[in-house]
């Protein structure tokens, strides 16, 4: 296909796939963050996930393996801020900064011990036409024709749906980041909780960091992440910490991050930079229009984000 | 199930908190030194050539100051928030306006002397990133939205508009992702030693104000009574939501002067990497510092001293750069665990029951 | 799960829980049977709602014991309570605004599966309330919902958890009478399955009503144990209030002239709460320079609205405001202090001071703009310092380290800071709100002294507290706050016992008309 529906064919094909490690790190940040922890380490976890996988994939590990590898460093990494911010009380904010610089410096340094800048991937997740479904006209051929990686993201974002609202440990997950103090007073283990998340939030940033060097662009380079870390806690928000809106959300942002290349070469009118800044603004707005209201109050940050919870200081 | 509590402590003694600092960066130093041993560095030459590089020679000691600058602005910017217990995470995008609005009055049409070409590119970069956080300020004073949330969202609009003016309008005849350089009007004097500028006074200059500001003024004590006990301010006939404004507008402006002197007397144009992430590393400076602005400055040296013995070891001795970031990594790690031990006295259970409330 | 009526359920013995300054609970006994509604009655700050955060494992007692069907209970949270089947409905709920009826109810039921559907705990809920008589949407949102709604919730919540002791802190303080009514059913139909609940009041007409026993507290201990029918009102407001009255003392010093003109006038001054609803209905008020005019009452009833209206941090939405001659109706904090208003405000730790900050600037925190403390907009540090050494002197104020936080000072010692400053101006008007509470005696003495000696210099001082025996000691004339309006004003000599126990709790008192 030509002109504009090959273009939007392309653009919806490569939204999808670069929308991908955005969600599986804004899936985690979600779970983390409903359970009232915020973790601004996500692009230190993304980026050991990244180099971890690939380098086990080049070591001979088979390309599961390798994801696995990622997922389990991304959550023993994530695990440091547990530590810090849940049993430690330390500040939310530099407990994940502190997180995101040293997952930079870890992550170079493995990739540059391992020579890893030179290798060409051994192997990566390759496109894999859903039957039938890759098929259907014009869709079949942008959604459907993706890598694992990409589809397990999306599926992951319909399963996140389904442990927050429709569980036992979902309902005690909002419920301590919403309320520690009731949460705690019901029975729920607040510290207990709050650790899962965290880690379950490592293990799906260590899977995008993955998506990223065994899938969306095979291969591992310094800081490859490139701000996708950061994006995804903005993704968060923008989906109103809410799994189905993230996956929407990851589509939109995959598309601005794909009409980079592709609408420059087109030369059109209004400059990509421009649309790249209409989710950040858009979100902005919807804030300034729904907080500190009636109708706001359905929506927003969990209530008790970024708030360490201590059971001795009752008032 | 664990035999122990932890009772807080109202003021830790001066001489715990300078222990535990010092045996935070010993155990930061020891897991480097490590990763150094690891690749057949030996770690205490290569503290010794790092400490050497940053301070140690002439050319060293310039660098490391001209890398404070920028650190050091962020770093009161996100101090002065920090006053009012307002978290700053904005001071990247309100740098990088900074950085594009000077930019735009240097590539601009001309103006007649340095002179005023320093005071417009001033105003201007102070405006931009005044704006930058006064919008956050303003939604956080008005709709109580979090500026936490708003100021790290604006950080990304930044990025997007600057990255637009320098594919744009501004990018260079050589095809290449810089914009063009500025008229030499616009940049600022350098001031003979290695690639020290003017900036580097517009710094101290600030840094001492901000001291003066806080510790000496009226505005200072409404913002420190703000910050500790919004509801006394209130009844004591402070405007709060005034003051978060004020503020944030004022912290926004400190950092938009962090771009100023990158663009105008570093680099003399918008470089490729003009986002190196010294809004994110002062959120880390301040908390440092405890907000104190002199303190902010002896971290930002400090950190601008990592920075470019960093870059000596790994021309000397071939210790990647990557290893600083793992050594500020931990540093901040064991700092943070430290604290634990600062504020509170860890006591068995049995005890914690008498001395709570 | 549940035992004959009639046993004793709880025992409390020889509770005794002190909070700085303060002996909220000086050795309670308390026992409540199965199957009884059992009223705790008190003043604000007698000790009722301390000795149930004990109960319900909020608070743990200095000294005592707690006994549950004979055997001697360790209650170490509100967990450890719920699991020995004690369930306390908080005055300030405890639910989870943004979820559903049902998450809440949800959240900790016992025997809910992994994966749970909410139609299966929406009917549960939908159920357990319809037992009871209590009329609830299982999928509304908690924050949609009015406080008489969310605190059918917390009942809700706490019968799906099998709790068989419930205790309700000030239910229907929130409550319109006929939620009271529907509230009041629901807890005999709970009483009469064998479940223990203790209700907790001080409004006499619903506490004769529905208790089956009603034990006193006053300052700390249990001053009687009646059963239904034991007394009549009159006789628990003078339980409640306290016997032997201190004699009221002169109303001024001899050779001290009459009231001056008017300073503070009130007149139709209406104002919402915090949750919107009207907690001032009209107040009139005038209090002239040289008297103490004060305002008894219980808490609760729009005293603090009163202090935020008075002081500017809230905004009438009816009636005129008037300070000096000046209409302060709309009138900013800022321009109500420089109109010469002083405030000792009720909360002493989170308003009326910045607790991590020093003496220093806690005592030039009004005057801080003004000379010698700012030349312009600098700050004269030594000026301040130099100040606040005298004020610390001249009102003995034991401070170790004048820069040091406030907070780790005693309740004393931060009321002299508040009272130094705020006198220190020279007031024409004085508000002092709850000014001794929390306090030792010698504390409260020095405060009412302080209080007279202003009196003395011609300010018009307004006292609101809940210690009638302050207020008719000290005031010159004074009148009684209830459900947001104020009783005619009367002498000290007029306002004897009866009169203020029925007027504090709403009812229509002999010879004075209605409230």
């Amino acid at each position: 296909m030509d002109g504009w529906p090959g273009f939007l064919q392309s653009v919806l094909a490569a939204a999808a796939a670069q929308g991908a490690p955005l969600l599986l790190v804004a899936l985690g940040e979600i779970i983390c963050e409903r359970a009232g922890v915020l973790n601004l380490g996500a692009e230190g976890m993304m980026l050991m996930g990244a180099v971890c996988g690939f380098a086990a994939c080049n070591a001979g590990s088979s390309l599961p393996a390798g994801a696995a590898a990622a997922m389990l460093v991304g959550g023993a990494f994530s695990l440091v801020h547990a530590l810090l911010s849940v049993t430690f009380r330390a500040n939310q904010i530099v407990s994940g900064l502190a997180l995101s610089i040293l997952g930079l410096g870890l992550s170079s340094f493995i990739g540059e011990r391992l020579d890893l800048v030179m290798q060409p991937a051994a192997m990566s997740f390759g496109p894999i036409p859903i039957p039938f479904a890759s098929r259907i006209p014009f869709l079949g051929e942008a959604l459907f024709r993706q890598g694992v990686l990409t589809y397990l993201a999306y599926a992951l974002a319909a399963a996140a749906w389904f442990m927050l609202f429709r569980t036992r440990l979902g309902l005690r997950i909002r419920s301590v980041g919403e309320s520690p103090l009731t949460a705690d007073a019901m029975g729920v283990s607040v510290p207990a909780v709050r650790w899962l998340c965290v880690g379950i939030g490592g293990v799906m940033a260590g899977l995008g960091g993955a998506c990223l060097s065994l899938s969306l662009s095979p291969g591992w380079k310094e800081q490859m992440t490139a701000g996708r870390g950061w994006v995804a806690i903005a993704l968060v928000i923008f989906g109103n910490w809410h799994p189905g809106k993230a996956a929407l959300g990851a589509l939109l942002f995959g598309a601005l991050y794909s009409l980079d290349t592709r609408l420059q070469a087109r030369g059109t009118v209004v400059p990509v930079q421009f649309l790249q800044m209409v989710p950040y603004l858009g979100t902005i707005a919807f804030l300034a229009a729904t907080q500190g209201k009636a109708e706001g109050r359905g929506v927003g940050a969990p209530e008790a984000l970024a708030r360490p919870y201590i059971r001795e200081e009752k008032e | 199930m664990i035999a122990f509590a932890l009772v807080k402590r109202p003021r830790p003694p001066r001489a715990l908190r300078a222990g535990v600092a010092a045996a935070s960066v010993l155990f930061a130093l020891v897991l480097g030194g490590a990763v150094m041993a690891a690749i057949g560095v030996n770690p205490l030459g290569a503290y010794a050539a790092l400490c050497r590089g940053a301070f140690g020679t002439r050319y060293g000691l310039s660098e490391t100051v001209v890398k404070a600058v920028p650190l050091l602005f962020c770093g009161l910017s996100v101090s002065l928030a920090l006053r009012m217990r307002l978290w700053n995470i904005g001071a990247e995008g309100q740098y990088v306006v900074g950085a594009l609005a000077a930019s735009l009055v240097a590539l601009g049409p001309p103006l007649p002397g340095r002179a005023a070409y320093a005071i417009v590119m001033l105003a201007a970069s102070f405006a931009a990133g005044a704006f930058w956080a006064g919008v956050p300020g303003l939604l956080r004073a008005r709709f109580n939205v979090s500026e936490i949330i708003t100021t790290l969202l604006m950080n990304w609009v930044a990025i997007h508009l600057i990255q637009f003016f320098v594919y744009g309008p501004l990018r260079g005849a050589d095809g290449f992702p810089f914009t063009r350089p500025f008229p030499p009007a616009a940049c600022m004097a350098r001031l003979g030693w290695g690639r020290m500028h003017a900036g580097v006074f517009l710094a101290a200059g600030a840094c001492a104000l901000l001291h003066f500001l806080l510790a000496r003024t009226t505005w200072g004590f409404e913002i420190k009574v703000i910050g500790d006990s919004p509801g006394c301010a209130r009844y004591a006939g402070m405007a709060i939501k005034k003051n978060i404004v004020a503020v944030m507008a004022l912290a926004g402006g400190l950092a938009g002067l962090a771009g100023l002197c990158q663009v105008a007397g570093v680099e003399c144009r918008i470089p490729r990497e003009v986002f190196a992430q010294y809004g994110y590393t002062a959120i880390i400076l301040a908390w440092l510092a405890r907000a104190a602005p002199f303190g902010v400055a002896l971290v930002a040296l400090l950190f601008g001293g990592l920075l470019t013995g960093g870059e000596m070891i790994q021309i000397e001795l071939g210790v990647p750069l990557s290893v600083i970031n793992i050594l500020t990594g931990s540093i901040l790690i064991f700092l943070l665990a430290g604290d634990l031990f600062l504020d509170h006295r860890v006591v068995t259970r049995r005890a914690a029951r008498g001395t709570e409330q | 799960m549940i035992d004959a009526v009639g046993g004793p359920a709880v025992r409390m013995l020889g509770i005794r829980k002190r909070f700085p300054g303060v002996a909220a609970n000086d050795g309670v006994d308390l026992d409540v049977r199965r199957g009884e509604i059992h009223t705790l009655l008190g003043e604000n700050g007698a000790g009722k709602s301390t000795l149930m955060n004990i109960l319900s494992g909020l608070y743990r007692p200095d000294a005592g014991e707690i006994l549950l069907d004979g055997r001697r209970a360790e209650i170490g949270s509100p967990r450890d309570a719920i699991e020995l089947g004690i369930g306390m409905v908080y005055q300030h709920s405890m639910l989870i605004p943004r979820h559903t009826v049902a998450e809440n109810a949800a959240l900790g039921m016992p025997g809910l599966p992994a994966v749970y559907r909410a139609r299966d705990v929406e009917a549960r809920v939908e159920e357990t309330a319809a037992r009871y008589g209590l009329d609830l949407d299982p999928r509304a949102p908690v924050w949609q919902l009015s406080v008489g709604e969310q605190q059918r919730v917390e009942i809700v919540k706490m019968l799906l958890r099998r709790v068989d002791v419930l205790i309700l802190d000030e239910p229907t303080a929130v409550l319109a009478p006929a939620e009271a009514g529907a509230l009041f059913d629901t807890m005999r139909a709970l009483a009469a399955e064998g479940r223990a609940v203790i209700f907790i009041s001080h409004k006499l007409g619903e506490v004769m009503e529905v208790s089956d026993r009603i034990s006193v507290l006053r300052k700390g201990k249990r001053v009687a144990l009646l059963e239904r029918g034991e007394e009549d009102e009159r006789g628990l407001a003078r339980l409640m209030v306290g016997g032997g009255f201190a004699p009221a003392r002169p109303a001024r010093a001899p050779g001290q002239g009459a009231p001056g003109a008017a300073v503070i006038e009130l007149a139709g001054i209406e104002a919402a709460g915090a949750r919107g609803a009207p907690a001032l209905r009209g107040v009139d008020l005038v209090v002239r320079g040289g008297e103490i005019f004060g305002i008894a009452g219980i808490s609760g009833n729009g005293q603090k609205e009163l202090e935020e209206v008075l002081t500017g941090l809230r905004r009438p939405s009816r009636g005129s405001y008037t300070l000096l001659g000046k209409s302060m109706t709309r009138a900013s904090p800022r321009e109500i202090i420089a109109r010469g208003l002083s405030c000792i405000p009720g909360d002493r730790g989170g308003v009326g001071t910045a607790a991590g900050l020093g003496a220093v600037d806690n005592l030039i925190l009004k005057n801080y703009r003004l000379p010698p403390f700012a030349r312009g907009a600098l700050l004269n540090e030594r000026a301040a310092a130099e100040w606040a050494r005298g004020l610390i002197d001249r009102y003995g104020i034991s401070v170790p380290d004048p820069r040091g936080p406030v907070r780790l000072l005693s309740g004393g010692n931060l009321q002299k800071i508040i009272l130094a400053r705020e006198l220190s101006s020279s007031p024409r008007a004085l508000l002092a709100v709850h000014p001794t509470r929390g306090l030792d005696v010698g504390a409260a003495d020095g405060v009412l002294r302080a209080l007279s000696a202003m009196r003395g210099y011609g300010a018009a001082v307004l006292l609101i507290s809940e210690d009638v025996e302050e207020v008719r000691a000290v005031s010159d004339r004074l009148a009684v706050m209830h459900r947001g309006r104020l009783s005619r004003a009367m002498a000290p000599e007029e306002a004897d016992l009866d009169t203020l126990g029925l007027l504090m709790t709403g009812q229509p008192a002999p010879g004075l008309g209605g409230v």
